[in-house]
């Protein structure tokens, strides 16, 4: 007589917290090929909840402190870099994540009955993610959250009927301010966290209410291992990421405080929103806000659309079609969304290129090579006209704005739209209106900077003040003492613009190093401008004492950039060694498995 | 015959929705923005800091602002564009209100030069008195 097996024992506390029932309830019964992608998702939430927790320490959401506290985390607070770095960089990791696992089960037709609710679930948790995604971009309160936000709740104003009421839901207020900043909190904090953990355990129940078909239950040990591995996985492409390109977290007006009163240009949304915003600029507005708001109810019908009992991917070619054509579009509206310049100068750029006559085409390569370009300076900036009309009588008109070649006399006050403090050194000094020696042609802006055409360089001292001073500039005998101050001083914020674009291909998230030296640079241009040998002396002495500090802070940020870089390896050797080792774990228990099961 | 609860199943959904008005109406109130309409609102600015063809752009009850001096006077407004909400700058050679984001442009009396806005700008009150040059919301 054999005696009868004896059930497992369980712990102390797993007895007390009925952790084997637990289990069951929260494991998925059985799995298919793909399950890694789901549970990767999961793990993903699981650490932007955590890290976002982590924020919440040092973080305050008033518009006053949401910067500065921001930027204390990432360059004050002692690993807080690993933890901001982490939490912007998940967020768009998660959604990538997200958008690869609704592609595969759409590729797979996993939405098929009995499974609708499980996609509709899952692809609700989809833009749940989206929407806690953007409202946290609000959330630092930069130049880039402001009008980011800005331009992405305008178009609610044009919904009919509901829009206005929906505009003020959003902001708060008319304009995005601090209502705005509190709404975007308490969304992005309390309310959007708590559905999406409702979501996930909805989406779970559901899975085990309707596996995937053809799916096989696998052993708990393993199925541990597996999690595991993947959450290590997980955390291992999140540091690289961190590690490699921490650039993709901080767009361009990400490092500079929100200021309702300037609007920087270009404002480009998030990687995941490029091609909305490109969708937007391409067709009509209604019709753009159509498609937007169709999308998402698209998205979560297709169960409900496609309800042929076929799965199998070659016997589907028209659903196939249909997801291949979405996703090009997709990919070619985000690459389009991504270099989009300034929409008002593709005319003006379209005819001028594919003119013949190399007086009128030469001006387009020259301004794609120029500042203005990389700051989405259009060429009506300057010349005035309809850059949207495709007719050159149109685009030339004079009631339009069309100016040609500007006067010289009106050359400061242009250029003084976007330089403003520039200009008005301009203006106060030696050559400024009723200044000018005789009423003879003074040295205007375009006189130094556009010396050989539309390429205006970036403010090179050496291109613009070259020793010795060509013929043009020999008249203005102030400029020949200014040029022995300001060659050297130009000379170390030169070398300091090099070390601090060497940190930003570190390990580094931008320092704000460089906005510093670009307001000590605008400190003292403004005495350049004005041609006063008396009053630039002093000037130059104050910013070379300002590059004395920021010269030492970009040590101490190099020195930091070291530790981060030794302390990521480690990190990325250790996740390797851990992944591993839980291989080498898992491939033993799959052996006993398979033993015991023969 | 419609039974006790085949009438209790098919009345669920309406009171459901009935509650559910109930509860969002309160809801959506509490969450609109206390006094949406702006109250009135007033800068003041020396005439001197600002020579004919310049511009200032401030902020008015919040909300971004901009005047421009010309020969003709004063010409002031909301400074948000009317398109997307970015702010407008002015530019002296083109004489235009020009908005850096999508191109947009104005002219001084608010109406749309070019670019993919349709509406003008909403213009604001200008007062001068002798040295003082008061902006006020209407």
């Amino acid at each position: 007589v054999s005696a009868a097996p004896e059930p497992a024992r369980e712990g102390w506390l797993a007895s007390r917290l009925g952790a084997a029932a637990l289990g069951r309830a929260l494991a998925t019964p059985a799995r298919g090929r793909w399950w890694w992608l789901g549970a990767a998702v999961v793990v993903g939430f699981a650490f932007q909840a955590a890290s976002g927790a982590l924020l919440l320490v040092h973080y305050v959401p008033h518009p006053d402190h949401a910067f500065a506290s921001a930027w204390r985390i990432l360059w004050d607070v002692p690993f807080g870099w690993a933890v901001r770095l982490g939490h912007a960089q998940g967020a768009g990791l998660l959604l990538a994540l997200g958008a690869a696992h609704t592609t595969v089960s759409a590729l797979r037709a996993d939405y098929k009955a009995p499974r609708e609710l499980v996609w509709v679930c899952g692809r609700a948790l989809l833009l749940l993610g989206l929407a806690t995604a953007t409202s946290g971009y609000v959330l630092p309160w930069s130049q880039l959250s402001y009008w980011a936000t800005t331009i992405a709740t305008a178009p609610l104003e044009k919904l009919p009927g509901i829009g206005p009421t929906l505009l003020a839901l959003a902001r708060g207020g008319d304009a995005v301010g601090a209502p705005t900043l509190s709404r975007a909190f308490v969304a992005h904090v309390v309310v959007l966290p708590l559905l999406l953990a409702a979501g996930l355990a909805l989406h779970a129940w559901l899975l085990r209410q309707a596996p995937v078909p053809g799916a096989s239950s696998g052993r708990p040990a393993l199925r541990a291992i597996e999690v595991a591995m993947i959450a290590v996985g997980y955390g291992t492409l999140l540091l690289a990421l961190c590690v490699f390109a921490p650039g993709l977290a901080f767009p361009p007006h990400a490092d500079v405080p929100a200021d309702p009163l300037e609007t920087p240009a270009p404002i480009r949304p998030e990687w995941y929103l490029l091609w909305a915003s490109a969708l937007q600029a391409l067709l009509p507005e209604r019709a753009g806000l159509a498609i937007l708001a169709l999308l998402p109810v698209a998205l979560l019908a297709v169960p409900f659309l496609d309800r042929g009992p076929v799965r199998a991917a070659r016997r589907r070619p028209l659903a196939l079609a249909v997801i291949a054509a979405v996703l090009a579009a997709l990919v070619l509206l985000t690459a389009a969304g991504a270099r989009a310049e300034s929409g008002a100068a593709s005319q003006c750029v379209l005819c001028h290129e594919a003119d013949e006559d190399e007086f009128v085409s030469a001006c387009v390569p020259q301004w794609r090579a120029s500042v203005h370009a990389a700051a989405a300076v259009s060429c009506d900036g300057c010349h005035g006209g309809d850059p949207l009309a495709a007719d050159e009588a149109d685009a030339h008109d004079p009631a339009l704005g069309w100016v040609g070649t500007p006067h010289w006399r009106d050359v400061p006050a242009l250029c003084g739209a976007c330089h403003e403090s520039v200009s008005d050194g301009y203006t106060a000094g030696r050559f400024g209106p009723g200044r000018s020696a005789g009423g003879a042609f003074p040295p205007t802006c375009a006189t130094c900077h556009m010396a050989s055409g539309h390429d205006t360089p970036r403010a090179d001292a050496r291109e613009i003040l070259p020793d010795p001073l060509p013929e043009r500039l020999r008249p203005v005998p102030e400029l020949a003492e200014m040029q022995a101050l300001v060659l050297p001083l130009a000379a170390r914020e030169r070398a300091l613009g090099e070390r601090l674009e060497a940190l930003a291909r570190r390990a580094l998230p931008p320092t704000g190093l460089a906005r510093e030296r670009d307001a000590l640079r605008a400190a003292w241009t403004p005495a350049l401008h004005r041609f006063d040998p008396a009053e630039f002396p002093e000037a130059v002495e104050r910013a070379l004492a300002g590059l004395d500090a920021l010269e030492a802070r970009a040590r101490a940020a190099e020195a930091e950039a070291g530790v981060r870089g030794r302390l990521a390896v480690a990190g990325l050797g250790l996740a390797t060694a851990v992944l591993a080792g839980l291989g080498a774990l898992h491939r033993r228990v799959e052996r006993a498995g398979a033993g015991e099961d023969a | 015959v419609l039974g006790r609860r085949r009438l209790l199943a098919v009345l669920a959904a309406p009171v459901a929705a009935a509650c559910a008005g109930l509860l969002g109406h309160p809801l959506v109130r509490y969450l609109l923005p206390v006094g949406v309409a702006p109250a009135p609102a007033t800068v003041e600015l020396a005439r001197s800091d600002l020579a004919p063809g310049e511009s200032r752009r401030f902020l008015l009850g919040g909300r971004p602002a901009i005047v421009v001096r010309t020969a003709h006077g004063f010409h002031a407004f909301w400074a948000a564009c009317t398109h997307l909400g970015c702010t407008v700058r002015w530019r002296r050679a083109p004489g235009d209100l020009f908005c850096p984001c999508h191109g947009a442009r104005f002219d001084l009396d608010g109406r749309v030069r070019g670019g993919p806005a349709r509406a003008p700008l909403a213009p604001l009150l200008v007062e001068e008195d002798g040295e003082t040059i008061r902006v006020r919301s209407a």
